[in-house]
């Protein structure tokens, strides 16, 4: 089966991301079939979360091997929504992340199976992962995590310990190495910070806030130590854990080459641990740097972590205005609207970690 | 209040509409939605964005831009144009046009401030900075406490 002939199975350009919808089961069927060269059935496709970006699947997949036995995987199926919060999307960072990253130690994350930026096959770009179990956090709510105090300890350390793998991996002779952009130390936190800007919106103007924080992140943009794989989404709420261990680090749909401090310093962002001082509730500021210093080999540098404070609570207010937009361009996800009305409340916390950072 | 009140009330009415009325099964959910976007649509032709709120956000603007002017008069330093303005807004629209424009005259601001052509003694310039960034937090601050946290795990996890 080509894809072309993957085009004609179903109305794909319109595609609605709705787990019932046989058009996505049938597509679905059809791009497994064609890259696994075997007849594939499908079973048990249902949504995981209502995510406000990637929609996440599970589903079933069971296939004959080789020797005519009936193989069943528990896969699960990301799509970039195209009303996501981050749209337009593509599937290629995240597929790249994970396939250049799985294996190495210490650092558990889904094998991918396969990805496509074809919106023709499901109407959007998508991912597929092995399924993995544990469940998430949901870091905002404040909640008590559940955990008994030796689980927490096992999990902060596979926190540490994780994204010290990340960023110790060497993506240059990698296919990340596709992610560069040639841009040079020196401009990283300059580039990153132009991009977000544009995500906001920023030919057509930026809240009084947003601009000011904009232009206090351009003239104060430190050069990048050492240039790494960054997550751009490390933080609790976005790991899966069982019996205290980390089971895999999930959404990997802002990764990009950047300043390692980047991902430091979101993971601690008090907005991820509501009354809590514990970096998301999990481990304190001096023990999670400690560790991960030990780990990298990386010195952390206090002026830098504040810098990437701003620039995370830059990134999040940026993310809110995308909302707004979405919702002016008549989007029918409320959640967008109810996004945009928390515009204020961080902006308020943008303006005070500015002036801490001065 | 960086967006549309009227958009606001209409995304919620499409939602409502087209997301959550299929998903009913009884006519009196089915009635008391129609009800909700009934109310909602009247709404749209009746409400603005408080008043109140934005009378504490241009008062923090002007005093903030007063000091500023007066900081850098004292300077000796030509700060860009300011837009000219009806004072005092006599009525919503003057009120918002008027939060609008001082916000666009800080912008304007920021942009001379963080130029690097700028002469601006580092004494004089820390000073007109910390004077805006007073100013900004002023005029977020009341919005800021009327806006509480938002359920985010209500409006993403899965359903049981």
């Amino acid at each position: 089966m080509t894809t072309s002939d993957l085009k004609r199975t179903g109305n794909s350009s319109t595609l609605a991301v709705k787990a019932d919808s046989p058009d996505l089961s049938r597509n679905l069927q059809g791009f497994l079939e064609h890259i696994w060269q075997t007849p594939v059935r499908l079973s048990q496709l249902r949504r995981l979360t209502a995510g406000l970006s990637w929609v996440t699947m599970g589903f079933t997949a069971s296939l004959e091997d080789s020797e005519k036995k009936t193989k069943t995987q528990k896969l699960i199926l990301r799509i970039g929504d195209p009303k996501g919060l981050y749209a337009p999307y593509s599937a290629q960072p995240e597929y790249l992340a994970l396939t250049s990253l799985f294996g190495i130690p210490n650092l558990s994350i889904p094998r991918a199976i396969a990805h496509s930026d074809d919106c023709a096959i499901l109407g959007a770009p998508f991912v597929i992962t092995q399924y993995v179990a544990g469940n998430a956090l949901v870091p905002w709510s404040g909640e008590d995590t559940g955990q008994n105090e030796k689980e927490r300890l096992t999990v902060a350390n596979d926190f540490v310990d994780a994204l010290a793998a990340i960023h110790t991996f060497d993506w240059t002779r990698s296919p990340l190495a596709a992610l560069s952009g040639n841009v040079p130390p020196s401009d990283i936190a300059r580039h990153e910070t132009r991009r977000w800007a544009k995500h906001a919106g920023l030919a057509e103007g930026l809240p009084l806030q947003l601009h000011y924080a904009m232009r206090w992140l351009e003239s104060r943009s430190p050069v990048a130590e050492q240039v790494t794989v960054v997550h751009g989404d490390y933080r609790v709420g976005n790991y899966l854990q069982r019996k205290g261990r980390i089971t895999a680090i999930l959404d990997w749909e802002l990764v990009h080459l950047g300043d390692p401090h980047e991902d430091l310093a979101w993971a601690g962002l008090r907005l991820f641990s509501p009354g809590k001082t514990l970096i998301g509730g999990l481990i304190s500021r001096e023990a999670f740097y400690e560790r991960y210093c030990m780990r990298t080999g990386f010195s952390i540098h206090p002026e830098v972590i504040r810098y990437y404070e701003v620039f995370g609570m830059f990134k999040i207010a940026a993310t809110l205005v995308g909302a707004i937009h979405r919702v002016e361009s008549r989007t029918d996800d409320v959640r967008m609207a109810a996004l945009g009305l928390q515009l204020a409340p961080r902006l308020f916390e943008l303006n005070r970690l500015i002036k801490e950072a001065k | 209040m960086n967006q549309s009140l009227v958009g606001l009330l209409q995304a919620t009415r499409r939602a409502l509409r087209e997301s959550v009325l299929p998903e009913l099964d009884t006519d009196y959910a089915r009635a008391q939605l129609a009800g909700a976007v009934d109310v909602l649509s009247k709404l749209e032709l009746l409400v603005v964005w408080s008043p109140d709120v934005l009378r504490v956000r241009l008062a923090a603007i002007d005093a903030g831009s007063a000091a500023i002017i007066a900081r850098a008069e004292a300077a000796g330093c030509t700060l860009p144009p300011s837009a000219p303005r009806i004072s005092p807004p006599q009525n919503q629209t003057e009120l918002e046009q008027a939060v609008r424009s001082g916000e666009q005259w800080l912008i304007a601001l920021c942009d001379w401030l963080f130029d690097p052509k700028n002469q601006l003694p580092a004494n004089e310039r820390e000073e007109i900075d910390t004077l805006l960034l007073d100013s900004m937090h002023g005029a977020l601050a009341m919005e800021r406490r009327l806006v509480t946290e938002a359920n985010y795990s209500s409006m993403t996890a899965a359903g049981s």
